[in-house]
């Protein structure tokens, strides 16, 4: 089974907000791949669930701990990475 | 404050006080909303009755996202930032925090749905109240607005819109969803107050996007407010008045006709040439993102696109678009304002931003992507992406005056490296046999300081100029507009953006080619005379600003713009220009512009 482990510091300034979990969840979703984000403080979500990537609380500086499993891991790592550590919306 | 013993007699005219959610001022009679008791009905249930109730459950939720669906259809192509708030909830609705606790809870406590609902809900809240960041901890209201239409879902009612109201009324109550105002806007509502809320509230932006002025935050109102009781309000200022008196409802009333004849007058300018008194016509155009904009840039009056930003095209599904659906698009624009000049800036994003589309492109991440691998960089590296833009480019031209504008230039050798592709994708379609037009006139943007410099150079080689002031004074200035510290330092009338923009026009004209000006300024009618009397051959703007520069420009002789433009050029600093042009806008505008204090 294919597994990444990365850590990605978020740039967005408004940080891991509605649409910015939305997309994480989409990315998660158009991938065949488990993904799971950690913050700092230790609490984790599936980022299946746009309501646990939420109450993250991931702000601008923060340190997300990412972990994707499966066939498409890689790029799933890849597309969540550029997507966090942007420094705007796209 | 104590409002019980501050409260004036029923019927006393009072001002309440909260925050500016959506700009517009209206009258009218009110109908509250009454805050919600704890509407959630509770029970226990009848022994191996869970598997039912978990069955109406899920029922509720799909038929609470059909729900959604429907809205967000209403506006697909249209109003981005509506769309994306009603698509986060979609994605919430199902969520499995609100969706898998919920059906957990029916089953472990036995309990009915509404009930397991508003357990789940707490345990949210009980997430969020956690974080810090107030931004984020604001978004449970969102989790709220979900959870509450599921809710109505399974009790088959709610007080949600449309109630089908008679005549045109103001609706207030504790909190409205982006989804309550939605329907609003379809259902004679003329506003809507709130007694909690923010401006940066979805329901905010939702409000903000499709005109319904709205004021937010107003505490007390509910208790203060009934039914049936008139009020003005002012999305404006962020105000209302509670059974105001007739001299103010005159006065309000008054602003506001002023307002749409304001409006009247300018759809009157809409069919005039937009020229000066003394006959120098100035060719107003329009910026565009999307091609379902077409219809405002006719309505408008729009004298051609100054601007389409291709990246529409790219970023609107997963996959890269091919060459035909780009042609389409572009023959589309091209026939439908032709003989006016279409012009198309190439693709203007980075890397970054067609990663999903580029699963090969690997680009390690930018420190700085503002002064990175972005715009023209991004092309001239990606040549087959750029060439299959370039292609269904060149062949529409042949459907119009389409023009091609090349985005961040900031020297000559990027310049020629552009047209060798170009002339490259024109031998390969005349070898392929494919209709293209050889003689399409390729531009380049000036939002690069060194290309200011280089301007001279560059005019001899490109076939026209298009000032983009947006990033020319970013990058002149070193400021980031969207960061909150330095952001008052963004200042268009600083006097090097000025004299950048002259020289710019200067190296162009000597050329005899054609400058024009595409950045937020042109569309401002306080900036917009400066930028007239500097000599552009168009300004592009926002299609509904067209009339209203139209109409200072047809208020307009050429020597005063030029004579106003000489001595903006001269001051030391952007406050000495900003009086001289509020001066000239004094002097040739109506008091729509003056201080609006007096209705307080």
């Amino acid at each position: 089974m294919n597994r990444v482990d990365w850590e990605s510091r978020v740039a967005l300034p408004k940080g891991v907000h509605c649409r910015v979990a939305a997309k994480l969840s989409e990315i998660a979703a158009a991938h065949d791949a488990a993904v799971r984000i950690s913050s700092a403080q230790g609490e984790t979500a599936d980022c299946a669930s746009v309501l646990e990537l939420l109450s993250l609380a991931l702000t601008e500086g923060s340190v997300a701990r990412c972990t994707a499993e499966g066939p498409d891991a890689t790029q799933a790592a890849q597309a969540i990475d550029r997507l966090l550590s942007a420094k705007e919306e796209g | 404050m104590d409002s019980a013993t501050e409260r004036p007699e029923p019927g006393e005219p009072e001002t309440l006080h909260g925050i500016s959610g959506s700009p517009g001022i209206v009258v009218g009679k009110l109908v509250v909303f009454s805050p919600q008791e704890d509407g959630f009905i509770r029970y226990l249930l009848e022994p191996g009755a869970a598997e039912q109730e978990a069955a109406r459950f899920s029922a509720a939720v799909g038929r609470a996202e059909q729900v959604l669906i429907k809205l967000r259809q209403q506006f697909e192509g249209d109003l981005a930032d509506t769309v994306a708030i009603v698509d986060s909830h979609i994605r919430m609705v199902r969520d499995r925090m609100i969706v898998e606790q919920t059906l957990s809870l029916i089953r472990q406590r036995q309990i009915n749905a509404e009930w397991a609902l508003d357990l789940s809900l707490g345990l949210i809240k009980r997430k969020f109240d956690h974080i810090a960041d107030d931004y984020i901890r604001s978004r449970f209201a969102d989790v709220e607005y979900v959870a509450r239409l599921v809710a109505e879902q399974l009790t088959g009612q709610g007080r949600s819109f449309p109630a089908g109201f008679a005549e045109p009324v103001i609706v207030a109550g504790e909190d409205f969803s982006p989804e309550d105002t939605i329907r609003m806007h379809t259902d004679n509502v003329l506003g809507f107050l709130t007694e909690k809320g923010g401006s940066t509230s979805h329901t905010a932006i939702v409000a903000r996007s499709l005109g319904l002025p709205a004021v937010l935050g107003v505490r007390g109102l509910t208790s203060r407010c009934r039914s049936g009781d008139t009020i003005i309000l002012d999305g404006y200022e962020g105000r209302v008045c509670l059974h105001p008196t007739l001299d103010q409802q005159r006065l309000y009333l008054e602003y506001d006709r002023q307002h749409k004849t304001f409006s009247d007058e300018m759809s009157w300018y809409i069919r005039l040439a937009s020229e000066t008194v003394d006959g120098l016509r100035v060719r107003l155009s329009a910026n565009i993102e999307i091609p379902d904009e077409l219809e405002a840039v006719i309505y408008y009056g729009a004298a051609g696109i100054g601007l389409f930003r291709s990246e529409f095209g790219y970023l609107q599904s997963k996959q890269l678009p091919d060459e035909e659906s780009l042609f389409a698009v572009y023959r589309d624009l091209a026939v439908a304002l032709n003989p006016q000049p279409v012009t198309i800036r190439t693709l203007d994003i980075g890397g970054d931003k067609l990663s999903s589309h580029l699963p090969e492109l690997r680009l390690s991440r930018e420190r700085n992507p503002a002064l990175g691998l972005r715009s023209i960089r991004f092309s001239l590296r990606e040549k087959s992406l750029f060439e299959t833009q370039l292609r269904a480019l060149l062949r529409a031209a042949c459907h119009g005056r389409l023009r091609i504008l090349l985005p961040l230039i900031s020297s000559l050798s990027e310049l020629r490296e552009a047209r060798a592709v170009i002339s490259g994708v024109m031998e390969q379609l005349a070898e392929e046999g494919m209709p293209y037009n050889p003689d399409t006139e390729v531009g380049i943007m000036i939002e690069v300081p060194s290309a200011v410099v280089m301007a001279d150079s560059l005019a001899a080689e490109a076939d026209f100029f298009s000032i983009g002031t947006n990033d020319l004074i970013q990058y002149s200035l070193a400021i980031d507009r969207g960061n909150e510290y330095v952001a008052q330092m963004y200042d268009p009338l600083h006097p090097a953006v000025l004299r950048m923009i002259s020289q710019t026009i200067d190296a162009g004209h000597r050329q005899g080619i054609e400058v024009s000006l595409c950045g937020e300024m042109a569309g401002d009618v306080f900036t917009a005379p400066v930028l007239l009397g500097l000599g552009l051959d168009e300004l592009s703007m926002r299609p509904s600003a067209i009339p209203h520069v139209k109409r200072l420009l047809r208020h307009s002789t050429f020597a005063r713009l030029t004579e106003l433009a000489a001595r903006v050029l001269h001051c030391q600093d952007s406050a000495e220009a900003s009086s001289l042009l509020s001066q000239y806008l004094a002097d040739n505008y109506p008091d729509q512009f003056l201080d609006r204090d007096e209705r307080a």
